[in-house]
């Protein structure tokens, strides 16, 4: 069984955010990189599915330059990956979902996978199209949010989230599936394992290396700004309940003009 | 050894040392990065989730938990060779993963009594049978292990030791009787490095199985801090210890002791260093978020002094300790892994550099002294209260002054040790300290000095510093002759120049590194640290001197001795304000201690 896991390398939720003036864009100089968290949840999940036995490969898929290559060896071949693929290409910088599952599309297809799992969305930009997408392109059964995975004999059972509760769902293989919190615990990597991932293959391609024409990004993004600073909290001060709620709808009708 | 080609302990004094050869914290490689984010993520999951049990309940008990756990991500096994089911790690990765576990607390002597002097032992004394039999299982954690060599009636001076071993008469067992205390993780250790005197008087290392006959596991201590580690005594009543369980040889067990001893030195300089950039890391944020007269703390000049003398400080202590990291791996990489005796002469190489082990340790663990106790004073009355981590780092500090030999003894150890390297005839100390003191007796130089390059200045106070440490030792020697050793207060101020001597060049040679590498402005922040520290280390250095040739030699002797440490010692002040403002401003952007 062959299982792809498509992740990203975002910046770590604790990295603080400053904006490069004057464009406006994000300098991400200082960033300190790590691996999606949701995709981490993927990872775990296939090296899981490895470890229960059976001939399984599981291989890593990212986009993006260089520095990916950090968060590929320690957070993902160092946990248990056996390989990982770099799709390292300028056309892919600050490109769409489309764009980026086309991309990774053409990889899977390439070298043909039973199982696709990626992390329900990305911390950095939030949007959770990629899994989907891949779905839909790939001409793969897809279910989301999953929080359970059994693979059973060419399908699989897996429970979702769903608002107010959980659905269970069965689907054939191949299939992809995008993975929430509650799925796993991701391991951390172990040291002599860091050491040893740096041995596994890393390959990287091009778009032009899959004989790709990246469709135009439908979006892009123009500009950041940080949210607007808060108004002040005014303390009513009054002797008694009735004092404070007059003085509050006064405030609100001078002031706030809201009534 | 002094024709060696590699470097030895001490020579730093003798020598100008190349900053392209002085190891640096810039200077690791990727894996090294990643076991220290990796050793971080280990405390953020595992041992944060539990500091309220550990650190204030004092569950000595989830120790145990927290090994095994360490053990199966590989952070037990970074000195165990690879033959043994360990890494084999070089220095430098071993300190790294000593600072960073210094975040995780108690856990942190928890982990470095396992680690470090329940595993060494073995590692450079053990025969290959005991090797095979119990590393690849202390390397996973299966099986824990700790130190004993201290009793209720000998600390420092662990050769008094009175717990006995007897042969028995089919001369297969050893009958232990006696007490060992304060024995970290001795209530779930498996089992015990423990030192005892066979016939009474041959001092020698053993390796006794905790679950044995006549083994009682004394209560918890009480203790000030660390409260989460345990440390209980062990007491020893007829005790039978197979023979092939003696470590190392007969009557050899001091060699043990004091090596394993070198190595605990080096490591806790490295945790040490930790926990003060852990104090820094507690303190800075709060003085950017507290406001008091509509003003953040970390505007206020008098806060932003201690964050950039405590970062400075801070400086000093890493580019030491990374510095003899790598000069202990230079040394190491000179001998052949085939050896068989590669262990036990990688020991050796580190006991070249006991003067430097020593160093470390008083150094950092002063270092850290300073950074809880100014950390804790930022805070202010939140400091005090159990709510703020600071008050728990300013009570944990306390005991790193006095393990690992006491700041005291590692003082006495200094001076002493460069002394006897010289008269073994390893360090050419005698001919440099007779060179000095013509220096200083003799005629002023009247050379103009032209304007200074980068740090000139400086370099010449580092200079000028190894200068009185040749002055002052050779000087005491003379004088003392063999009752040097006698002479205490001579020798700890001599111990505190030499620190200061080489806590400073090594912070200059790791400036001048990035400077050659990044260019100076790159460098500033170093810099600026290196300035700030080595002017203010002068005017100590020149009190000591002052000191030691006041209580050495006098009248005419002693005035032209003092006339020429003025020569040496003379500086004009610098602006230190305007230091500390370039310091603490980076240090505020990075809300904790920074180089770059």
């Amino acid at each position: 069984m062959k299982i792809a896991v498509c992740v990203k390398q975002v910046p770590d939720s604790e990295t603080r955010i400053t904006l490069a003036a004057p464009a406006a864009q994000l300098d991400d100089s200082g960033f300190t990189r790590v691996l999606n968290p949701y995709d981490a949840y993927a990872v775990e999940e296939a090296v899981k599915i490895k470890e229960a036995g059976g001939e399984v490969e599981v291989t890593a898929i990212i986009a993006g330059p260089e520095t990916v290559k950090e968060t590929l060896k320690k957070d993902c071949l160092a946990v248990g990956c056996d390989k990982a693929i770099i799709i390292s290409d300028p056309e892919l910088v600050g490109a769409d979902e489309m764009a980026l599952a086309t991309a990774m599309a053409a990889v899977i297809k390439r070298d043909g996978y039973d199982l696709v799992l990626t992390g329900i969305k990305a911390i950095d930009d939030d949007s959770g199209q990629l899994g989907i997408i891949l779905g839909e392109m790939l001409d793969m059964a897809h279910v989301s949010t999953i929080t359970k995975l059994d693979l059973g004999e060419g399908s699989l059972t897996a429970e979702r989230e769903i608002e107010g509760g959980k659905e269970i769902v069965e689907a054939s293989l191949p299939a992809v599936l995008t993975c929430q919190k509650g799925l796993n615990e991701p391991r951390l990597p172990s040291l002599p394992n860091i050491m040893k991932a740096g041995m596994k293959p890393m390959e990287t391609v091009t778009c032009a290396d899959l004989g790709l024409e990246l469709p135009t990004s439908l979006s892009t993004v123009k500009t950041f700004s940080p949210p607007p600073a808060r108004g002040e909290c005014k303390l009513i001060d009054a002797e008694d309940p009735a004092a404070a709620a007059r003085e509050l709808a006064r405030l609100l009708n001078e002031e706030a003009k809201v009534i | 050894m002094s024709d060696a080609k590699y470097p030895t302990g001490g020579e730093f004094l003798l020598q100008e040392t190349d900053p392209a050869d002085c190891f640096t914290p810039e200077d690791f490689d990727e894996n090294q990065r990643m076991f220290a984010t990796t050793v971080d993520d280990f405390t953020a999951k595992h041992v944060l989730p539990v500091v309220e049990e550990l650190e204030y309940e004092g569950d000595t008990t989830l120790g145990k938990g927290l090994l095994k756990e360490a053990g199966t991500m590989g952070l037990l096994m970074a000195d165990i060779p690879e033959a043994y089911g360990g890494m084999g790690s070089n220095k430098a990765t071993i300190m790294l993963i000593s600072e960073k576990i210094a975040h995780a607390g108690s856990f942190a002597v928890t982990h470095g009594a396992q680690s470090g002097i329940g595993t060494l032992p073995i590692v450079y004394f053990g025969t290959d049978e005991q090797k095979q039999k119990y590393l690849p299982g202390i390397a996973t954690g299966e099986i824990m292990t700790c130190y004993a060599l201290t009793e209720p009636g000998s600390g420092s001076d662990a050769l008094a030791a009175a717990t006995t071993a007897m042969l028995t008469d089919d001369g297969k067992h050893y009958v232990m009787n006696g007490t060992k205390q304060y024995i970290t993780n001795a209530s779930y250790s498996e089992i015990v490095i423990l030192f005892a005197k066979i016939d009474g008087d041959k001092f020698t290392g053993f390796i006794v199985d905790l679950s044995s006959d006549g083994v009682t596991i004394g209560a918890e201590e009480k203790k000030m801090g660390i409260k989460g580690s345990s440390t209980c005594a062990i007491i020893l009543e007829d005790v039978k210890v197979p023979v092939e369980n003696v470590l190392g040889e007969i009557g050899k067990g001091h060699h043990i002791a004091f090596n394993i001893l070198n190595v605990g030195r080096f490591k806790l300089g490295a945790s040490t260093t930790g926990g003060s950039k852990m104090a820094l890391s507690a303190a800075v944020p709060y003085t950017k978020d507290r406001k008091q007269f509509e003003q953040p703390l970390c505007s206020f000049g008098l806060i932003r002094r201690k964050i950039a003398d405590v970062a400075a400080a801070i400086f000093m202590s890493e580019s030491m300790l990374y510095r003899t990291a790598g000069l202990l791996d230079v040394a190491i990489d000179t001998l052949d892994k085939k050896d068989a005796g590669y262990d036990r002469k990688s020991i050796q190489q580190v006991e070249e550099f006991s003067i430097e082990c020593s160093m470390i340790k008083v150094f950092a663990s002063e270092v850290l002294a300073l950074s809880a106790d100014e950390c804790l004073q930022m805070l202010g009355g939140y400091g005090y209260c159990q709510e703020y981590p600071l008050e728990r780092i300013y009570r944990d500090e306390r005991i790193n002054r006095i393990f690992e030999g006491t700041n005291e003894i590692n003082r006495m150890l200094v001076p002493g040790m460069i002394l006897k390297k010289a008269m073994k005839g390893e360090l050419p100390f005698l001919q440099a300290a007779q060179a000095v003191a013509d220096e200083l007796t003799g005629l002023p130089s009247f050379e103009e000095p032209g304007e200074p390059e980068f740090l000139e200045n400086e370099a010449k106070l580092v200079a000028n510093m190894k200068k009185i440490v040749l002055a002052t030792l050779g000087m005491a020697a003379q004088k003392f002759g063999m009752e040097l050793k006698d002479q205490q207060e001579v020798l700890a101020d001599i111990a505190d120049i030499t620190m200061a001597a080489y806590a400073c060049e090594s912070a200059l040679l790791r400036t001048k590194k990035k400077v050659a590498k990044d260019g100076e402005e790159a460098a500033a922040l170093m810099a600026n640290m290196f300035t700030l520290y080595v002017h203010d280390a002068m005017e100590d250095v020149s009190t000591w001197a002052r000191n030691v040739m006041a209580g050495t030699v006098e009248g005419d002797e002693l005035r032209t001795m003092l006339a020429g440490l003025r020569r040496l010692t003379k500086h004009d002040p610098v602006n230190r304000t305007k230091l500390h403002d370039a310091i603490a401003d980076k240090v505020i952007e990075a809300e904790g201690y920074t180089a770059e």
